[in-house]
């Protein structure tokens, strides 16, 4: 079984594990770049290493056999490069969100990811959006693979959309300006009036903790909304489980940080819940307005408001929405296929040398 | 505004004592003085010793018609007035970088080369010691041991790189920009590999310690109180002690309980050294940093070591969390040197540790449950939270030991260090980014721990990360 090192930012369970983990046919080791970033201990096995405890970088391949580095983020596909040159291993790099940005990122990035896109074998961004813009940026479109992240399907089992009548509206996403979670509260606002049983939960923590709570209180939304933070992933599904309708109203931040395809989005269209998103780098590759869910303008608060008050009241749309975002899912979206179409780009990859 | 030469920078006990009377702004202390800034293009240098003001303007009259020096406008015995730059340094600039950019690259090498052509002995600059301006221009200060120390490789540009992971990807750059350079660092480190088994030993009782030359120091995991840990290979690390006594008494731990799960397999052992197994894996207080709550099985973990230390017959029953190691092998500990001379019946230092962290009452309500008969022996007095009144319940077996426990100065803590630039002494340099203009000293090699020596640097000696004390 040929072996491949992959490298993501933390050894974590948010953190992509499955596409590291249970790739079929390809053993792994997974290496993170410090020992600081170990942050879950079940995760931690013998096959964890850290890229800078490697002595030897030759020696550490001969010893471990491996056949191919895999860096999961941009970044990192960076850091790998010398590696990858003094151990002539060909190099995949994966183009998640930000990647692809200039948001925050060092001095010369651009210039590295050319770079590496020379000598990258392949790259693998997370959606046709974000393959396009790397594209743009010099990489030949010969070595791009578009890989979309699945979601579990047997984690997110299909339930019919609730017709009961009550209105609850969830987000799940880190507090961060892309995720638009300030954007969800204002429509919310404008919408609450006409629906004093609507309400609003927002999962998630992060950097804007504060600011959500302010402008919760700013916009007086009393006990209509909640934000839960340091919820586990494993909770995930239960609590998607009590909403009505899932908004997830993705934004380009003011530093230019996008999103790929929120995860979140196909968990819940997984799920039977009618999504309502915006129109912002890979969503509209899921979600085709008026088909699977609603797509709004991004950044808008008063479209997301008509699409909110839109969605309460038609529920006979949601049926429709939920079936064929389902079928979306498990078409695009199921793990299992998205990691043997991983194991195939690998084949492709490996075969060809 | 006053004169700045009414302003008086000498030596205090432990940093420099200043009497500015004037409104100009300290903007760096180091060890040999302080920088004021005059305006917005110059600052000044106020040396507590002549000699390294002389020292220090020698090499930048030798270097001002190098680019990236500052200019030297004025001076006199004890200072000199020089550009202010008022800009990042390389290591803030290059924050996040996973990568060299090509012209950062290509700026260093013109550096390290002009200075070999102006003669410099030391061909080398800590990250924090270069400037970059708008332009990127690259800017160099701290020049006291141009014509004192020999650096013919710069080792404090490549530790520092290393420390951000940068290292590699530099050295690949240099072996393309400039491969008779690159070849010439390599034999370098060639020939100055390690050879753990002839370090001389310096018996000297003031904790002044094992010399070890700075060419090595680029495998230096970490130095401490009692020794210094460098890595030697893929598996195996070797302690060095200063003093043949702490390694006696570690040896003696180590090679009595190779059975135990946590003790690092020793693979072998002279009169001031112990190889032994490297440890892969945070250090347990860098793990839980990033816990939001204590996971029992730390717990669990915990105690099986500290249950297995008494049954097997320590004295100094402990497990401060910098050094233990979440291994894929499970926890390891490093650091015995006291488990059979110092008698201590509760872990005292993994309480205050766990205090610290917030996870005190969470670790001992699941001592609770897993072990009561232990957590009411540790409770059944209070657990002390300070070091003063830790100490009162920990004894020193008379001829067993030599000093006091100093917390803070042993193998683990300082081991990480090595390895996050933001710890320890380095984070110490991390604060004091604009102290760099100041001529922060740059510890390095023996000449120059010489003449400190001379001049009473017990302080500064004391922050050294290629010595072993």
């Amino acid at each position: 079984m040929s072996k491949v090192i992959h490298m993501n930012l933390r050894v974590d369970p948010t953190q992509y594990i499955p596409q590291i983990r249970d790739i079929p046919g390809y053993d792994y080791l997974h290496l993170v770049r410090q020992p600081k970033y170990v942050v879950n201990l079940p995760l931690l096995n013998k096959k964890v290493h850290y890229y800078s405890e490697i002595f030897s970088p030759k020696k550490y391949v001969e010893k471990h056999n491996v056949s191919l580095i895999h860096a999961h983020h941009g970044q990192l596909g960076l850091l790998l490069q010398p590696f990858k040159e003094e151990t002539n291993l060909p190099l995949v790099t994966s183009f998640r969100g930000r990647d692809a940005t200039l948001a925050n990122q060092p001095v010369g990035y651009v210039d590295g990811m050319n770079r590496l896109f020379e000598q990258g074998e392949r790259f693998f961004p997370v959606c046709q959006h974000l393959a396009h813009r790397i594209n743009l940026w010099g990489c030949p479109a010969d070595k791009i693979r578009v890989l979309y992240g699945g979601v579990d399907l047997n984690l997110f089992p299909y339930r019919s959309p609730n017709l009961q009548g009550t209105q609850n509206i969830f987000s799940i996403g880190r507090l961060v300006e892309k995720k638009g979670h300030h954007i969800l509260m204002q429509a919310f606002e404008k919408i609450k009036a006409k629906f004093p049983k609507a309400t609003l939960t927002i999962i998630g923590g992060g950097e804007l903790e504060g600011y959500i709570h302010s402008l919760a209180t700013q916009l007086n939304l009393g006990t209509s909304f909640r934000l839960l933070n340091r919820v586990p992933k494993s909770q995930i599904p239960e609590l998607m489980g009590q909403a009505d309708i899932f908004c997830a109203p993705s934004l380009t931040a003011s530093n230019g940080d996008i999103e790929g395809i929120p995860n979140t989005i196909k968990e819940a269209m997984a799920t039977g819940i009618p999504v309502l998103s915006t129109n912002h780098a890979g969503i509209p590759e899921i979600i085709t307005n008026d088909q699977d869910g609603i797509l709004v303008r991004e950044n808008d608060v008063d479209h997301l408001a008509q699409a909110l008050e839109f969605m309460l009241l038609n529920r006979n749309k949601w049926e429709n929405y939920a079936v064929s975002a389902r079928q979306k899912v498990e078409k695009n979206f199921d793990q299992n296929k998205q990691l043997l179409l991983q194991a195939n780009y690998y084949d492709e990859l490996l075969g060809g040398l | 505004m006053a004169d700045f030469k009414s302003i008086k920078v000498t030596k205090g006990i432990k940093t420099l004592e200043i009497d500015n009377p004037t409104g100009y702004h300290l903007i760096g202390m180091g060890a040999q003085g302080a920088v004021f800034k005059l305006s917005e293009d110059r600052c000044v240098k106020i040396y507590t010793s002549p000699l390294q003001a002389k020292m220090e303007r020698e090499a930048l009259k030798a270097g001002q018609h190098l680019s990236f020096f500052p200019r030297l406008y004025e001076y006199g015995d004890n200072y000199n007035v020089i550009d202010y730059f008022n800009a990042p340094t390389l290591k803030e600039y290059l924050r996040n970088c996973t990568y060299i950019p090509e012209s950062i690259a290509m700026k260093l090498l013109d550096i390290l080369g002009e200075m070999k052509k102006a003669k410099f002995t030391m061909v080398d600059a800590p990250l924090r010691h270069i400037f970059v301006l708008e332009n990127e221009e690259l800017k160099l200060i701290d020049h006291v041991n141009a014509f004192k120390r020999i650096h013919p490789v710069p080792l404090k540009l490549l530790r520092d790189l290393n420390m951000m992971l940068l290292k590699e990807s530099f050295l690949s750059r240099v072996k393309k920009l400039e491969p008779k350079t690159y070849e010439m660092w390599q034999a370098y480190f060639n020939e100055n590999k390690m050879d753990y088994r002839n370090i001389p030993v310096d018996p000297g009782g003031d904790g002044e310690g094992v010399k070890v030359d700075s060419a090595i120091s680029q495998t230096l995991i970490g130095a401490g109180h009692q020794g210094a840990v460098y890595r030697v290979s893929e598996n195996k690390c070797v302690k060095i002690y200063p003093k043949t006594q702490h390694c006696e008494q570690e040896k003696d731990v180590l090679l009595s309980h190779q059975d135990l799960s946590f003790i690092p397999k020793v693979y072998e052992t002279g009169n001031n050294y112990v190889v032994m197994e490297y440890l892969s894996g945070p250090d347990l207080n860098t793990f839980l940093k990033k816990q939001s709550a204590l996971p029992p099985v730390v717990s669990k973990l915990l105690l099986k070591i500290l249950t297995s230390q008494k049954q097997a017959g320590f004295k100094q029953i402990d497990a401060p969390l910098r050094h233990v190691f979440v291994t894929n092998n499970g926890f390891k500990m490093v650091d015995h040197v006291y488990s059979y001379s110092r008698i201590q019946k509760r872990p005292l230092e993994l309480f205050q540790n766990l205090h610290e962290r917030g996870f005190l009452d969470a670790f001992l309500e699941q001592v609770k449950v897993l072990d009561p008969a232990t957590h009411a022996e540790w409770t059944k007095k209070p657990i002390p939270l300070t070091d003063e009144e830790a100490q009162l319940e920990i004894i020193n077996i008379e001829g067993k030991t030599d000093s006091k426990r100093k917390k803070g100065k042993d193998q683990g803590k300082d081991r990480d260090k090595g390895r996050d630039h933001k710890k320890g002494h380095n984070r110490d340099r991390d604060r004091s980014q604009k102290r760099e203009h100041g001529g922060k000293r740059d510890n390095g090699d023996k000449k120059n721990r010489n003449r400190s020596k001379e001049h009473g640097r017990e302080n500064d000696r004391k922050k050294r990360s290629d010595r072993i004390k």
